[in-house]
Parts: structure tokens; sequence; C-alpha cells
């Protein structure tokens, strides 16, 4: 099993080091080939010359895409280079590697495709605002109704997907505000879509993707580009590399 | 609607043709994107030959000026280009998305290659 981590990163240079550090100091069951990309989306810190002084691997945007295209050239690069399992995570330290077996497991076993490592299932660990959880359990009505899956941390930006699923991302990935959408792609595509608690901490460095969160507009944004995701309902999809 | 204002649509109209002829020429214009232009050129030169077509609308949405008309066709006409542009800069967006994914694949695997030269030589 080739498993590709996926870690966007824009102005991450107080957090990228260490957390591939911490990555690479987990131990794997032997089975696992684990490696790891860096996106860097045109940081304007010193990310880029921090991690090639470190020798960390690492691809450099040339002009900043925002997270949803950064992942997206994670998902190319994972079907480039022939990976069975990619999983994102974030670059500022929030993940905990030591549960990257948890949810990579589902996919291994074949029992799932997408898993999305979860804060809200057994509910520890950081939990974010209380506005920002409203948020999410809109999300979860929303996706719901569209899709009939019910995910409790939409937003989580924790999760592990099956080769399949790496070749629908690397042809279509949402741009503005992924994380809620490819959900709804993947589930109107058919896919087995799953969620496992995960202990989140608090970002080391850096801020949040969705730094729009408190104001309204987000959730505008994301819920018509749901509702839009859910018209378009499934489509065939060109898919690159597809093996005959 | 009055012969003054059917003159002037017909050498407004054909001015307007001309310039497009002109970029077109220079090529500061594509062909392509500069089909819709000659499309509503042709509909507004048809108005000014043919005012019918106009009378008849206006008694069709109750306008009692006939000229009106002719002003809220402009105003579509405007809206349907601009909805176009949009729509032609969301593709080139999604292109250059994927242009600048495919730039940094590419640079990555240079980087690793002379990386592998180097340690070769």
């Amino acid at each position: 099993m080739k498993i590709l981590i996926i870690i966007p990163a824009y102005n991450e240079q107080e957090s990228i080091v260490q957390v591939v550090r911490d990555l690479t100091s987990q131990t794997f069951p032997p089975q696992h080939v684990v490696d790891y990309i860096i996106i860097n989306d045109c940081s304007s810190d010193r990310t880029k010359e921090i991690c090639e002084r470190n020798h960390l691997n690492i691809l450099h945007l040339p002009i900043n895409l925002g997270i949803g295209g950064g992942v997206q050239t994670g998902y190319r690069y994972a079907l480039e280079h022939d990976y069975d399992i990619a999983v994102q995570m974030d670059g500022d330290g929030q993940h905990d590697p030591a549960y990257l077996s948890t949810i990579i497991e589902p996919i291994e076993n074949d029992e799932l495709d997408m898993v999305i490592g979860s804060r809200f299932i057994r509910k520890e660990g950081f939990q974010s605002s209380g506005l920002r959880r409203f948020g999410i359990k809109i999300l979860k009505v929303l996706i719901r109704l569209c899709s009939g899956v019910t995910i409790y941390d939409a937003t989580s930006g924790f999760r592990a997907v099956s080769r399949p699923l790496i070749q629908l991302f690397a042809a279509d990935y949402a741009q503005d505000y992924p994380e809620p959408e490819a959900i709804l792609t993947a589930a109107l595509q058919g896919f087995r879509i799953g969620e496992k608690p995960v202990v989140m901490r608090e970002r080391q460095g850096g801020q949040s993707s969705i730094r729009a969160f408190s104001s309204a507009y987000y959730m505008l944004k994301v819920s018509l580009s749901l509702l839009i995701c859910r018209l378009r309902g499934r489509r065939n999809i060109h898919l690159e590399g597809e093996k005959e | 609607m009055s012969a003054s204002l059917q003159w002037l649509l017909i050498i407004g109209t054909l001015f307007f043709c001309c310039i497009i002829l002109v970029m077109l020429r220079r090529k500061s214009l594509n062909l392509k994107y500069s089909m819709i232009w000659f499309f509503f050129s042709v509909i507004l030169l048809l108005i000014a030959a043919f005012p019918q077509i106009v009378y008849w609308l206006a008694r069709l949405a109750g306008v009692a000026a006939p000229s009106n008309i002719v002003f809220v066709l402009e105003a579509v006409f405007v809206l349907i280009v601009l909805l176009s542009l949009t729509m032609i800069v969301s593709k080139q967006n999604e292109k250059i998305v994927k242009l600048i994914q495919s730039i940094a694949l590419l640079e990555k695997r240079v980087r690793d290659l002379e990386q592998q030269k180097e340690q070769q030589e």
C-alpha cells in the first residue's frame, strides 16, 4: 500500500517542520509505504526557505490558488506517482499523525472510500468556537438533505481517500471552500463515506483557511455551492490515468 | 420611432461594426468573442430598417414609446454580453488553475531529476 500524506501549507513557517517531524517519527505497519508532500501555496513568509533548508519534500505553486487548488495539486501528484491512498493533513499542527492509521484502516480494508477525521464523535480535544460548531451543524443537515450521508465534521481537513477518489479529485475538485463540497461530490458519485473519531489540537501557527467563517458569507457561499453540486448530480467526469 | 433615431441607430451601429472590424484586423480581438457583437449589430440594423418590429414589440409589452423598446433591447444585449464575459473569465480561471498546478508538478520533477543527476556525478 502506497500512502501519500498531502500537507497544504500557506504561511506555515512556525509549524511546518514540526508537523513533518511528528509525521516521520510515526511507526507504520510494514505493508505501508508512507510518503508526504507539502504543497506550498505561494506562501509570502519563509515557508519555502525553511522547507528547502530542512530538505522536506515540497511542491511550490508559482501563484496562490487557495486551499482547493492546492489540495488538488496534491491529488494530481498522488495520481502521477501511483499512490493507493491519499490523506489530507493540515500544515498547522492541528491534526495529530497518531490518528493516521485510524482513518487509513477503513480504506485499506475496502470498507469505505473516504474517511473524515471528526472531532465531534467523541467530543474530545479542541472543539472550535460555538458559532463555528453551529455552522458545521447546518452543513451536516445540508449534506444529509442533498445526499443522505451524515457527516458531523464536514469542514475537517483531516481525511483519507481511496484510489478511485484520488482520480476523481485530480480531475474535479471544488476551489473556494472545498471540504464540504468534496464530501457531497464523492457521495453523489456513489462513493462510501464515513467518519472516525480523532482528537484535534489548536493550531500551532498560521490562520484557518476559513477566516470568513464568523460571517454569514461563508455559510451562504458553501450552502449555495452544495446546492449547485446537488443540481449537477451524478456526472461523467473524464478521469486521467484510469486503468483499463 | 422618429426618422432621426432610425438614422442615428444605423450610423451608430455601422460605426460600431467598423471599430470591431479594425480591431479584428489588428488582432486585438478574437473572432470567437466578437461574433456576439456582430450578432447584436445585425439585430439593431434590422430594427432600424424595419421599425415595425419595434411597434409590434411595444404593443406586446404595453410600452407607450416604441423608442423605449430599443433602449430596453440594448440593455438586454449588454447584460448578455457581460454574462458571456463572466463565463469566459470562469473558463479561463479553470484553465489557469490547471496550468499553475502543472507547472508546480513539473518544477518538482525537474528539481528531483537535477538532484538525482548530482548524486550520480
